[in-house]
């Protein structure tokens, strides 16, 4: 093939793949909306950067996700919904990350978390990923590599634990907070030995985000994470519809920006929202190490 | 000095946990709860051992006092390998631990690379490819012109390598010292 067939090859199959995710959504119910990518306020979110931009018709935040537009429409009564389009965040080109990547974002009506693990799962097995799954705790992960009980492990417990086993910890921020230490943990004792395809659910409440939390059998956040080959390609949360408690969590986690209130979103069904990195999930479709332009 | 670990490319030379280490790769971790990560894969310089260690961005790191020089070897004997830098003269003897594998390679006159870690040399990087006279090894019998076939041939460092069987002894054998394997006869 010469080089122009190659990449007229190239970019029928990712446009395949596309239009494969389209046809599940279409099997599903859950229909395609496109929202405004320019955000006068965010969702508050550490270690998600927004990128602002200034435009005749005032100042914006360039969507680090299109997340709030689509519980807007939910609130509104829209139904299962997707969308398919470019992110922005204040980021580096790596393996694993572009400044701008394509997210796809899907909330479906009446389901938890659970539920959802088993239609994000069966989306990748009909774009013809054939691993079969390993769904696991947080818990038992950290439990397995660490030998740490993340539910009674207080701040100093894991700081212990992170001297005894030589973790660069110097410069870790929020030394204060669990959740700093728990990732310092996760991305050298448990990332880097995930192999294949693997579901991480039920994450420590200091993780909550935007999840409800359950403490029952013991209190964990309803959120989870698909994870190929050591690669984060799916996030997903059983949605927490309290007014209150999101505002109260916002006020927490609210850096410089100006945040949104949850007030928008009010009436917004039961429901479990999750979002998919579509060059990655690519990757792992292609057994590709690191992202490409296609 | 020290390092930001945001700027470590690979080849950087650090000190982590008191031995000096080579970078080998960095790459960009940010799992999207908090803080950036830099996951780095590096090898130490005293023990060959690679790691990879996973540092909050931000982090900095201590740089090794690291030099690599072109040295003659001079020659070998109890007391170990003693090479010389030929553009200052000075000397340095070596031990085997610290010598480690490139010892099959070295001999008399052999130029080589020599890590020097503050003052004290700590291992040797050997050219790609070297040439050694075969010292011994079975006769080419009669015939035997079948190729692929192999025999064991001892080189004059005194290390056995696979050769072909038209090898015989007195023939100079270019080997890759990366894989260890005999490449051709040499002219």
């Amino acid at each position: 093939m010469s080089q122009e067939q190659n990449k007229r090859h190239e970019i029928k199959q990712y446009g395949d793949f596309l239009q494969s995710i389209r046809d599940f959504m279409r099997k599903e119910a859950i229909y395609e909306v496109i929202t405004d990518p320019l955000m006068p306020r965010v969702v508050p979110d550490r270690g998600v950067d927004p990128i602002s931009v200034q435009v005749a018709a005032g100042g914006f935040y360039l969507q680090t996700s299109p997340e709030w537009e689509m519980k807007k429409l939910l609130a509104r009564g829209s139904g299962s919904i997707y969308q398919m389009v470019n992110v922005f965040r204040d980021d580096l080109y790596a393996r694993w990350h572009r400044p701008a990547f394509m997210m796809l974002e899907w909330y479906t009506l009446g389901i938890d978390d659970d539920g959802l693990i088993k239609q994000c799962l069966s989306l990748f097995k009909f774009l013809g990923i054939k691993d079969i799954p390993t769904i696991l705790s947080c818990r038992e992960l950290y439990q397995q590599y660490c030998q740490i009980d993340i539910i009674d492990s207080s701040v100093k417990d894991l700081e212990d634990y992170c001297i005894a086993e030589g973790l660069p910890y110097t410069s870790l921020e929020d030394k204060t907070h669990q959740s700093a230490w728990l990732e310092l943990i996760w991305v050298n004792k448990i990332e880097p030995n995930l192999s294949g395809l693997v579901v991480v659910k039920d994450f420590p409440v200091s993780q909550c985000a935007l999840a409800r939390v359950d403490n029952k059998p013991y209190p964990r956040a309803r959120r989870f994470e698909v994870i190929y080959h050591g690669c984060e390609i799916a996030n997903g949360y059983y949605e927490e519809l309290s007014i209150e408690t999101l505002n109260k969590r916002f006020e927490e986690s609210k850096g410089s920006c100006e945040i949104v209130n949850a007030q928008d979103i009010e009436n917004m069904p039961m429901c479990s929202g999750i979002s998919v990195g579509v060059e990655r999930l690519y990757a792992a479709l292609k057994k590709q190490a690191k992202l490409t332009k296609i | 000095m020290s390092v930001n670990v945001n700027q470590l490319r690979s080849g950087a030379k650090v000190m982590v946990d008191g031995s000096p280490y080579d970078v080998l790769e960095n790459e960009h971790v940010k799992p999207g709860k908090g803080q950036a990560f830099n996951r780095i894969k590096m090898r130490n310089l005293l023990t060959d051992r690679v790691i990879q260690k996973t540092f909050p961005s931000g982090s900095s790191l201590d740089a090794a006092d690291i030099l690599e020089t072109e040295m003659n070897l001079l020659y070998i004997d109890q007391s170990g390998w003693h090479f010389m830098d030929e553009s200052t003269y000075d000397q340095y003897t070596m031990k085997e631990d610290e010598i480690g594998d490139s010892r099959k390679w070295l001999k008399d006159g052999t130029k080589a690379t020599v890590i020097i870690w503050e003052g004290k040399p700590i291992s040797v990087v050997t050219e790609n490819f070297v040439e050694l006279l075969v010292t011994e090894c079975a006769p080419n019998a009669k015939g035997d012109t079948v190729s692929g076939g192999t025999k064991m041939a001892t080189v004059e460092t005194g290390f056995e390598i696979k050769v072909p069987l038209f090898i015989e002894e007195g023939d100079i054998l270019k080997i890759d010292t990366r894989t260890g394997e005999y490449v051709s006869r040499a002219k």
